[in-house]
């Protein structure tokens, strides 16, 4: 089980919720329960090509860069929007 | 330069010449409106005078018929997807609806632009003219003028049931502020802070170039801050296949986030597209101030709590944005950057972005902190006063670490706040008194991330052992030379032994745009790769020679050498025998450098004299404080700070976008709109601090963006310092100064 941490910019589809528990032993399998638990995020985060460019996932302090990458229990999993600058 | 640990580097740290100056000091550098083609039209906007305004109805007959004219185009000639891209292309040419004055209703190319803009005039534009909203506190009331009749706020709780102003709430907490605030021994102290748009000021206005050939191939030159994305809005807005749009960065004079979105690219095209000739289309500066994209003015309330002994508790923040007249994620960013230089346990911030009628704003250097900073780094400030704490010992107190919650919640990895506050402390203009009357000293911090995103280089190896290196990131800060730097640092060559060159989109791989302090980082990582790829292939075409395995070849320091020592070569050595006299050599190198990578942490002391009977504030001394990571070019570096540090100044004491009632803006020439010149500041100076990031081969950090955080709240706190009356409204100019500091009299 993973700890995913919603950002403020997604939780209009989360009724606000900013943090729950997904079960997975990949990227893929724990986004797949994020959706399952809230259908709103399906096609929030990724897609059938993997994750969205404008979606940002890191798994601890390391950035996921595809979501076949394996997930331990315990995790903390941060969905994050994308940043750029000027 | 205060480095904490890094290896002995030859090449990084120098500060030799960059590749690209003498081409700019002698003027032969090719920018957007250098580019001539034989048979050029000249292309030019017809702009709404209306602030908020139904289109009823466009005649553009006059125009067409006017000798001369070539082509006019409306909106309805875009041919993308309409789902596509939507407040983009409605921004570049409006639909049925025009948001703000300035905003773009059709377009003219003609033999000469004087005809180009006889026909404008003649273009006829019936409109129904409704109330604008100015001001981002009454755009969000209720019966206030809608702008878009379909946008439902984006709540937590869901969408909003009736239309509103308001894009999106996004609600942040950690901990419990509302708790700590209630039931802890607090000190607080509270600030409302109000700040206005301003613009990035930079001197070259946008300029391009369109060509479309009957073939179907659009070539498209212009001055951007990113070819690829160019090309990708491109082809949205047009519907025109990606494969066959070439984008040609030229030479750019300023960016600074404003050259990020297309404005003119699609309008040419589609009047090359219509007239089977190139058509060239520049802005003036009115065009520029009034048809671009600054950066937002805020409303943002915000209360600091903290123990006797200077223990911050509890943080909260309401920050409402400006996004222009189109949605935008500024307020979003702002909560990012708020809190995030101290380990602050209960955090909670309900941001907003709000649309108006003012131009779509768009990203500036490190968008959306430097007003966040303005009000947090006040509070700071106000909170040490009320506990008679030195205000750096208070930072240094509750500064972020290794392990504290970083601006997305997720942990700092290595954050140089702490490193930054500490040289402030330890620099001779803290350590030195302040003197005389109506003076005052302030300080400040500021951050901005540092992002990765995908770049892509190939380097070509020389048949004398030079190289030449290919990369598609425009070169607005030095970019090119930081880039050499790196890759002759990772082939043990000197730099001077390195040619970059930027090319075109049809000509390297994919590179993200130019901006969030991420070339030098991001490219740079590819850089180092395609370096890497570059020995690998050496060495596999030496091993034949020495008649060794490939994986008994070493190369270290710039020499390659066999397993016993016995055969030795310098790059160049090497390079002239199994390229030279061998096939040509070419490697890239590809990176997905993704999007948080250590991000940036400034500070800033500041000296200020107030002139108690004019108001104007005369910056006696300035020292900013940055982390690099690793400074590769250390002149560049030091730019980059004196540069964010100079905006800064501009935007705390002058720079506004000035509107009447009506939505006009009376101040859209740099007659007017007063950015700083050399007269108005003093010599900034700077400390680099290098804490190397971890996430870089080199350590690197981007330095675009951070300096400009600073100087907004350390300006009000040193004017604070001097007068005695804080500062809340930006600008802060004469007339602010007399009207807080003097009852208004």
């Amino acid at each position: 089980m993973a700890t995913v941490h919603i950002p403020a910019l997604l939780r209009p589809l989360t009724g606000g919720t900013s943090t729950m528990e997904a079960a997975g032993s990949t990227l893929r399998e724990v986004i797949a329960d994020v959706v399952r638990q809230q259908p709103k995020l399906a096609g929030r985060i990724s897609d059938t090509t993997g994750l969205l460019p404008e979606i940002m996932v890191a798994i601890g302090d390391t950035e996921a860069k595809d979501v076949d990458v394996p997930v331990p229990d315990g995790a903390e999993i941060w969905i994050l929007p994308s940043i750029a600058g000027g | 330069m205060v480095t904490t640990d890094k290896p002995a580097y030859k090449v990084i740290g120098t500060r030799p010449l960059r590749p690209d100056g003498i081409d700019k000091v002698t003027g032969r550098a090719v920018y957007g409106s250098d580019i001539h083609l034989p048979g050029t039209l000249y292309g030019r906007i017809k702009r709404s005078p209306h602030a908020h305004a139904i289109i009823k109805r466009i005649n553009t007959a006059k125009a067409e018929a006017l000798p001369g004219v070539r082509g006019v185009v409306t909106a309805a000639d875009f041919g993308g997807d309409p789902a596509a891209l939507p407040d983009v292309s409605k921004n570049i040419l409006a639909g049925d609806k025009v948001l703000y004055r300035g905003h773009a209703v059709a377009a003219v190319s003609a033999i000469s632009d004087l005809i180009a803009r006889q026909a404008c005039d003649l273009i006829e534009v019936e409109y129904e003219v409704l109330e604008p909203n100015l001001d981002v506190r009454e755009a969000m009331l209720a019966g206030a003028p809608i702008l878009h009749p379909n946008m439902r706020t984006r709540t937590p709780a869901g969408p909003s049931e009736n239309a509103s102003n308001v894009v999106a709430h996004a609600a942040v907490a950690f901990g419990d502020a509302d708790k700590a605030f209630a039931e802890e021994d607090l000190v607080v102290v509270e600030i409302e802070t109000k700040t206005q748009m301003v613009h990035q000021g930079y001197i070259e206005p946008q300029a391009t170039t369109a060509m479309w050939n009957p073939d179907g191939h659009l070539t498209v030159w212009t001055c951007t801050q990113g070819s690829f994305p160019a090309r990708a809005s491109i082809s949205a807005i047009l519907g025109h296949p990606i494969s066959k749009i070439k984008v040609i960065p030229t030479e750019i004079g300023g960016g600074f986030g404003g050259k990020i979105a297309v404005y003119l690219e699609p309008v040419a095209a589609l009047l090359s597209k219509k007239s089977g000739k190139p058509v060239k289309m520049t802005m003036d500066r009115v065009d520029v101030f009034e048809g671009t994209g600054p950066t937002p003015g805020t409303s943002i309330r915000a209360k600091l709590g903290a123990t006797k002994d200077g223990k911050l508790r509890a943080f909260y923040a309401d920050l409402a944005y400006e996004n222009g007249a189109f949605a935008g994620s500024a307020a979003n960013y702002a909560t990012m950057c708020i809190a995030v230089g101290y380990d602050i346990e209960h955090v909670k911030l309900d941001a907003y972005d709000v649309v108006v009628n003012k131009p779509r704003t768009q990203d500036y250097r490190a968008p959306s902190s430097p007003a966040a900073m303005f009000a947090i780094e006040q509070l700071i400030d106000e909170m040490a006063q009320k506990l008679n704490i030195d205000v750096e010992t208070l930072r240094m107190q509750n500064i972020c670490k290794p392990g504290t919650r970083g601006p997305m919640g997720m942990p700092h990895q290595a954050p140089g706040h702490e490193e930054c506050v500490r040289q402030a402390m330890n620099s001779e203009h803290y350590k030195s008194p302040l003197e005389g009357p109506n003076r005052g000293r302030g300080t400040a911090s500021g951050f901005w991330f540092n992002v990765g995103l995908r770049s892509s280089v190939s380097v070509t190896v020389q048949p004398d052992g030079n190289v030449s290196l290919i990369e598609g990131s425009t070169d607005i800060g030095g970019t090119r030379a930081s880039l050499a730097m790196q890759l002759a640092e990772t082939l043990g060559i000197a730099y001077d032994d390195v040619t970059p060159t930027v090319v075109d989109t049809d000509s390297v791989g994919y590179n993200d745009v130019t901006a969030g302090s991420r070339v030098t980082f991001g490219t740079g990582m590819a850089v180092y790769e395609a370096g890497k790829n570059v020995i690998k292939e050496m060495t596999a075409r030496l091993a034949p020679t020495w008649q060794c395995p490939a994986e008994d070849i070493t190369f270290e320091g710039g020499t390659f050498k066999n397993a016993d020592g016995s055969k030795t070569g310098t790059f160049k050595e090497i390079a002239q025998a199994v390229v030279g006299r061998g096939p040509g050599l070419t490697a890239s190198g590809s990176v997905n450098a993704g999007f948080l990578q250590g991000g940036g942490f400034a500070h800033a002391i500041v000296d200020v004299e107030v002139d108690p009977e004019t108001g104007k504030v005369t910056i006696l001394r300035y020292t900013a404080i940055q982390d690099a990571g690793t400074a590769i070019h250390p002149s560049y570096v030091e730019g980059q700070m004196q540069g964010g540090a100079v905006q800064g100044i501009g935007w705390a004491l002058n720079e506004e976008y000035y509107y009447d009632d009506t939505g006009r803006m009376a101040n859209s020439s740099y007659l007017d709109y007063r950015i700083p010149t050399t007269l108005d500041v003093p010599m900034i100076d700077t400390i680099i601090v290098e804490v190397p990031n971890p996430l870089h081969p080199f350590g690197v950090r981007g330095v675009g963006e951070p300096g400009i955080v600073p100087p907004l709240a350390a300006i009000a706190n040193a004017i604070s310092h001097a007068t005695g009356v804080r500062q809340t409204q930006l600008p802060m100019n004469p007339r602010r100064i007399l009207e807080t500091t003097n009852n208004g009299k």
